[in-house]
């Protein structure tokens, strides 16, 4: 599991990804970036397992709304939950 | 001070977060909610720090209803759950969802979103545009851009119903495996061209309105 700190700028909507493997690194960055931001910049510590993944369940941070709704539909997510839950 | 409580939260997240990938063998993300989200939440209901209960959240996205109320029911059966909401047919504002507040081993609320992919894009949508006017999130925000996302929601909501039916439809279908011919056959393949067809008329309604929005925004 890594930590990815997002810094998402509200009116470029261009977003910044740091990438920790250290989760206590992770928060004391994420503290400090948080603490200093400008209002219209969002920063949020999330956690995946990767990069991908994180695109996939966050995809605002990454693809305008007609490219989130492509790739959504076009996505297959998780077809082994069936089985896990069966 | 917030930064201090909040970090107190990571463990029971990693926790929570683990049960939830082996139960379902999807991977997650999780967070920790911003010092922003939850200063907006406190300040629009008249709840204590103490009691907000998705400081730490997960997240799931699965393919479909069938597949987000099976997810839940394995969660059930693998973690300490405190309760179950299920937004489906009663959205938040336009937000439709099943979350499962599970409670980690040493007693903090973990919030687990499992979204349908159809439900995940409406959120993202949503959020994206409240990133520009924060009442969006609240049912606010020009009425224009409200009354799209409402109407998001609700083509959402029967999109996720006719693929439900299509499912059905192609587990019917898939079960008459070697009736090529035949009136059961033939009623059988109509039933699955036609909800077929239903799921994409509906897809294709949601993806104009969703290029309307993206005009209206100027994304």
């Amino acid at each position: 599991m890594k930590a990815f700190l997002v810094e998402h700028d509200r009116r470029t909507r261009r977003t910044e990804l740091i990438t920790f493997d250290d989760v206590a690194e992770a928060m004391a960055v994420y503290g400090e970036r948080e603490a200093e931001r400008e209002a219209h910049i969002e920063v949020v510590l999330l956690f995946a397992e990767s990069e991908g993944d994180l695109r996939n369940t966050h995809s605002r941070y990454f693809y305008g709304l007609t490219e989130l709704v492509r790739r959504g539909w076009e996505s297959d997510p998780y077809p082994a939950v069936d089985a896990a839950a069966g | 001070m917030y930064d201090r409580y909040r970090g107190e939260f990571q463990p029971s997240l990693r926790e929570v977060s683990d049960a939830v990938k082996h139960a379902t063998r999807t991977a997650p993300s999780s967070r920790l909610k911003t010092l922003e989200s939850v200063a907006l939440k406190l300040s629009r209901q008249t709840i204590r720090l103490s009691q907000v209960d998705d400081i730490a959240g997960c997240r799931i996205v699965v393919a479909n209803l069938n597949a987000q109320e099976r997810t839940v029911e394995a969660l059930g059966r693998s973690l300490t759950v405190h309760s179950v909401v299920d937004r489906r047919n009663v959205p938040s504002f336009g937000y439709r969802a099943m979350h499962v507040i599970g409670i980690s081993s040493v007693g903090y609320p973990v919030e687990v979103q499992i979204r349908t992919r159809v439900q995940d894009m409406w959120a993202n949508l949503s959020e994206s545009a409240a990133s520009q006017d924060l009442a969006i999130k609240y049912g606010g925000g020009p009425p224009e851009i409200r009354d799209i996302l409402d109407r998001l929601s609700e083509i959402g909501a029967t999109l996720d119903e006719l693929q439900a039916t299509h499912l059905s439809a192609e587990a019917a279908w898939t079960g008459t495996a070697g009736l090529e011919h035949g009136l059961i056959a033939e009623a059988l393949r109509q039933e699955l061209a036609e909800s077929n067809q239903s799921v994409v008329q509906a897809f294709t309604r949601f993806e104009q309105l969703v290029e309307s929005l993206s005009r209206m925004m100027g994304r």
